[in-house]
């Protein structure tokens, strides 16, 4: 486990001088900024998060020329082994929230600097499922089916559980190619988590960050699996939406429709989610994958941030706090919509995570 | 013996130096200390960190299996792939050598071997690019043909991946990795051959190749196998070019061409390690020690076959 | 690696060769010197050897001009001269090693028993089966052992050769070599195990296994020890029964020894491409040249 301060030190480190220089540069000016917030923050984590993060620190930085902050995008078991561990990570991002032994660390953390755990959804971004079949253009499919797909049962594309969902199209006698993540990742834990609630009783692994299934194709990274999706014909696999790129999108079927992803769809899904505390600050969702309302699209990841209330030094503890509320300002969630294909959380859920953030550094 | 007691005629009493040679040895020895430090420092990090998963109950390990069923493809895999990649490229190596050594004209000679070595100097990301976007699409057509014309061998058995991420092309671009430094040492050994022994195979009138076999692949035998040894370490530990390509979500499998292979060891610490935590980082570690375990039984292997054959020419030497 | 004998001139024509054998394989037997009393063998496949007007290069260094000359089938013709004069650079156009040289040519005609060596569509590699070369330094093929350097080159000429037949040319070739007595009980050990004269001769084996017409020695003693030298020389006075035998040496004892023949090459200076100065009889050579420099040369007053 020390392997991970490591790495996470080191990495913080390097920033850290970066952010210093940088710093030292600025200082002629630094009270133009429009705020009198001035240091410098690290944050660790998700890559799913990277581009909406790069995007809020350069908003955040515009309008405070004095802070610097930094986000390594480690991964997210490697942010919440950093942000528990304490040292230079302020704060986290992470796809999936804080549990059991880590939600522990991450108070008793947090404890040390007299301050409580926080941790609230910032990202909301919804996976589509990516699929290369030059014949079909508008490809639908049920959750049984889809799982029957993943679960390498549905082999050919003109099963006929396929061609039900797809009563208008002309289905090739294909063999289908399921793609999935060889990283382990949110994507395939929200993946995997879907096809378990809609489709119990074709797909029977449990959610998991890691991909349940031998003998399909698994390739790195989101780019890794829209790069495979891409190679061969008879492809199918799952991306965030944003990256998709000019692959097929299949539609799933939610209640009686076939619905694509979108963004309001999926923050229709994120404000029905069910909300789950495990403390006074500290928030989770359990996103309802069965829902039957078509207006909201649940096949979606939630990606969160953590802090804490306080820090060794107010003013840190100043700048976390500006900056996450700014992160979930509908400006935040703008700039992370345009530059990383976001949905943005609402604001009805923006107004009831607000206070969690107010308390940092009170 | 008595002259060893007094001043010596030469002026310098024993265990006196020159200040030049007590620096040159201390900072010689200096950095083999060092070597020697960080060697031991990694062995006993890997060593200390794999423990707990050596102590860890089966299903908070990941994927919910024991140890050995977790690491044994892995290591199958590493292994199956070097092994792909060294048997590619040892025959293309030894042919490259001989060509710039003793076929190409002069002028084209001293051109093709920068070029070669040059080859070494594409960082692997570059490979694993190239793998996954050239060579691969490039094969998917190549594998099929495989599937078909010899699937009753278990390394074609198929399915064909219709992507190309298979261990077929992982193969082939280890094999493009580790080709320059096999063709190096192999080349450099070449142009040592004796000339005299190769005028006396083509005044018994060998034809040029006959006198290669005759003369100059004996005098290089050692040298190709140890250059292969150093071949399949580095491809044994190749990471970033086999992650990108791989689709290693499969078992122990000999079959080449499908979407299910066996990950390698490197490959999959790589893809793992960001999202691990807790008792699954030590077992990535536990299955880097394995890594490590491998390289450096093949880096001894390589060592003794070269200490070996270079005491053979030491003794071919004295007797001569 | 041009072959040049293609380019060759017509004017060159075979009536400049003082030739003293016309019909070699007749004379042989006839004109025998007082050196040589015994009769070809059985096995003889000694072939003459006619040079015309030869010129030897290197890129554009001429290293040897115009030699004109004729080797005698069952005869020893030793090659004579300072470094330098071309001598080794000449023997080795006999057997086409010359062009191994990259930028080496040569001009002129070279036959053997009447076929052009330099003809067009010649292959090297035919000349050489038939033209054999022992070489300064012994050179046994390190990585087999003594029976296999033997039947090195008779592996090469015939693919595919019985083992009871293969070990029959090998013992010839070893008893021909006046080695079999002393490797008969290790013919499975390396043989770089040999000693230097034990190693020339297992030379001299494995070229004369693969049954040549000419056998051409560059120097093949002068790393050897007085008492290796002389068991090679006895040797090729066994083997000139069987080969034409053309013979490099700087010893002149050894020319004088060993040798019917003897060709006397010269450079007037160094840069200057060597020639033949003169070629007789041994016994003439030695006793009475025609030409001062051979006299300066062979009496030690030179080089």
């Amino acid at each position: 486990m020390n392997s991970r301060k490591f790495f996470a030190i080191g990495a913080s480190t390097a920033l850290l001088a970066f952010g210093v220089a940088a710093c030292g540069s600025d200082d002629s000016d630094s009270t133009s900024g429009g705020s009198d917030l001035s240091g410098d923050i690290a944050g660790a984590g998700s890559s799913a998060q990277d581009a909406a993060q790069q995007a809020w620190i350069a908003g955040f930085q515009t309008d405070n020329s004095g802070v610097n902050i930094a986000y390594d995008p480690v991964g997210s078991g490697g942010g919440r082994e950093a942000f528990i561990a304490g040292g230079k990570t302020d704060y986290a991002g992470t796809d999936s929230p804080f549990a059991d032994e880590e939600l522990t660390g991450a108070e008793d953390r947090c404890k040390k600097s007299g301050g409580e755990f926080v941790q609230i959804p910032v990202y909301i971004s919804p996976i589509a499922v990516v699929y290369n079949l030059p014949e079909v253009e508008n490809l639908q499919l049920s959750p049984d089916t889809l799982a029957g797909i993943f679960a390498q049962d549905i082999t050919k594309w003109n099963d006929e559980k396929i061609a039900a969902d797809n009563p208008d199209a002309d289905l090739p006698d294909t063999d289908i190619t399921p793609v999935n993540r060889s990283d382990d990742s949110g994507t395939t834990a929200n993946f995997t988590d879907y096809l378990s609630a809609t489709a119990p009783d074709v797909w029977t692994y449990p959610p998991d960050d890691a991909w349940p299934v031998k003998g399909g194709e698994a390739a790195e990274g989101t780019s890794g699996v829209v790069e495979a999706v891409g190679a061969g014909e008879g492809t199918i696999g799952y991306a965030d939406e944003s990256q998709a790129g000019d692959l097929g999108i299949a539609s799933i079927k939610i209640g009686d429709e076939y619905v694509a992803p979108s963004a309001e769809g999926s923050t229709a899904a994120a404000d029905e989610a069910k909300e789950n505390k495990d403390g006074e600050y500290v928030y989770s969702f359990d996103i309802d994958r069965t829902t039957t309302n078509p207006d909201a699209y649940p096949l979606i990841l939630i990606s969160s941030a953590a802090a804490c209330t306080a820090y060794d030094d107010s003013a840190t503890a100043d700048i976390v706090k500006g900056y996450l509320t700014y992160v979930i300002s509908a400006d935040g969630q703008q700039a992370a919509a345009d530059n990383a294909g976001s949905a943005p959380i609402s604001s009805d859920l923006q107004k009831q995570l607000q206070p969690a953030i107010d308390a940092i550094g009170s | 013996m008595e002259a060893a007691t007094g001043p010596s005629v030469w002026g310098l009493r024993g265990g006196e130096r020159r200040l030049g040679d007590r620096l040159f040895s201390g900072a010689a020895i200096a950095s083999g200390i060092a070597i020697l430090t960080v060697l031991a420092g990694v062995a006993i990090f890997l060593l200390i960190q794999a423990v707990p998963a050596l102590s860890a109950s089966t299903d908070e390990l990941a994927e919910g299996k024991g140890l050995v069923e977790y690491i044994a493809p892995l290591a199958f895999g590493t292994v199956l792939a070097a092994t792909l990649a060294v048997i590619i490229a040892v025959p293309l190596a030894v042919a490259v050598a001989l060509f710039i050594s003793h076929i190409a004209p002069r002028a084209l000679a001293q051109p093709l071997g920068y070029i070669v070595d040059l080859l070494a100097a594409i960082p692997s990301i570059v490979y694993g690019l190239w793998g996954i976007f050239v060579l691969g699409p490039a094969a998917v057509g190549v594998m099929k043909w495989l599937e078909d014309n010899l699937g009753f061998l278990p390394f074609f058995q198929g399915p064909a991946s219709v992507t190309g991420r298979t261990m077929f092309v992982v193969g082939i671009v280890l094999a493009v990795m580790i080709l320059p430094i096999i063709s190096a040492v192999a080349r450099e050994v070449f142009s040592q051959a004796p000339r005299r022994q190769q005028e006396g195979a083509l005044a018994l009138g060998a034809t040029r190749w006959e006198m290669i076999k005759m003369t100059v692949l004996p005098f290089g035998r050692s040298a190709v196998i140890s250059g292969s040894m150093l071949g399949l370490g580095r491809a044994l530990g190749e990471t970033m070019a086999v992650v990108i390509i791989l689709s290693g979500s499969g078992g122990i499998t000999f079959n080449l061409i499908g979407s299910g292979n066996p990950p390698t060891i490197a490959s999959n610490i790589a893809s793992k390690f960001p999202e691990s935590s807790g008792i699954e980082v030590n077992e990535l570690i536990l299955s880097g020690l394995v890594l490590f375990a491998i390289t450096l039984l093949v880096n001894m292997g390589a060592r003794s076959i070269i200490s070996r054959s270079e005491r053979h020419a030491a003794e071919g030497k004295k007797r001569a | 690696m041009k072959e040049d004998g293609e380019d060759l001139t017509e004017t060159e024509t075979p009536e400049r060769i003082e030739s003293p054998v016309d019909a070699p394989r007749a004379s042989a037997a006839g004109s025998t010197s007082p050196a040589t009393a015994e009769k070809p063998s059985a096995d003889n496949r000694a072939k003459a050897i006619e040079v015309s007007g030869l010129s030897l290069f290197y890129g554009d260094f001429k290293a040897v001009e115009d030699v004109d000359m004729s080797i005698r089938p069952n005869k020893v013709t030793a090659l004579i001269g300072s470094s330098g004069c071309g001598k080794t650079t000449f023997l080795r156009s006999i057997n086409r090693m010359h062009e191994l040289t990259p930028g080496a040519r040569v001009e002129g005609h070279m036959t053997l028993d009447g076929a052009d060596i330099y003809g067009p569509g010649v292959d090297p590699v035919e000349v050489r089966r038939q033209v054999g070369m022992v070489f300064q330094q012994p050179n046994p093929f390190p990585t087999m052992s003594i029976y296999e350097n033997v039947a090195a080159g008779l592996k090469l000429n015939t693919r595919r050769i019985k083992k009871a037949q293969l070990d029959e040319v090998v013992e010839r070739a070893l008893r021909g070599a006046n080695l079999w007595n002393e490797v008969k009980d290790r013919l499975n050990k390396p043989g770089s195990g040999l000693s230097g004269g034990q190693q020339q001769r297992l030379c001299i084996a494995r070229a004369t296994a693969v049954q040549p017409e000419v056998l051409l020695m560059d120097e093949p003693c002068s790393a050897l020890d007085p008492v290796a030298t002389l068991a090679v020389e006895d040797l090729i006075q066994e083997l000139k029964k069987n080969f034409t035998i053309v013979i490099v040496t700087h010893n002149m004892q050894q020319a004088s020894r060993a040798s019917d023949y003897t060709a006397f090459f010269n450079l007037e200076k160094s840069g200057d491409p060597g020639r033949l100065v003169e070629m007789d009889e041994t016994t003439a050579i030695f006793s009475n040249p025609t030409q001062k420099a051979t006299e300066d040369y062979v009496s030690g007053r030179f080089g």
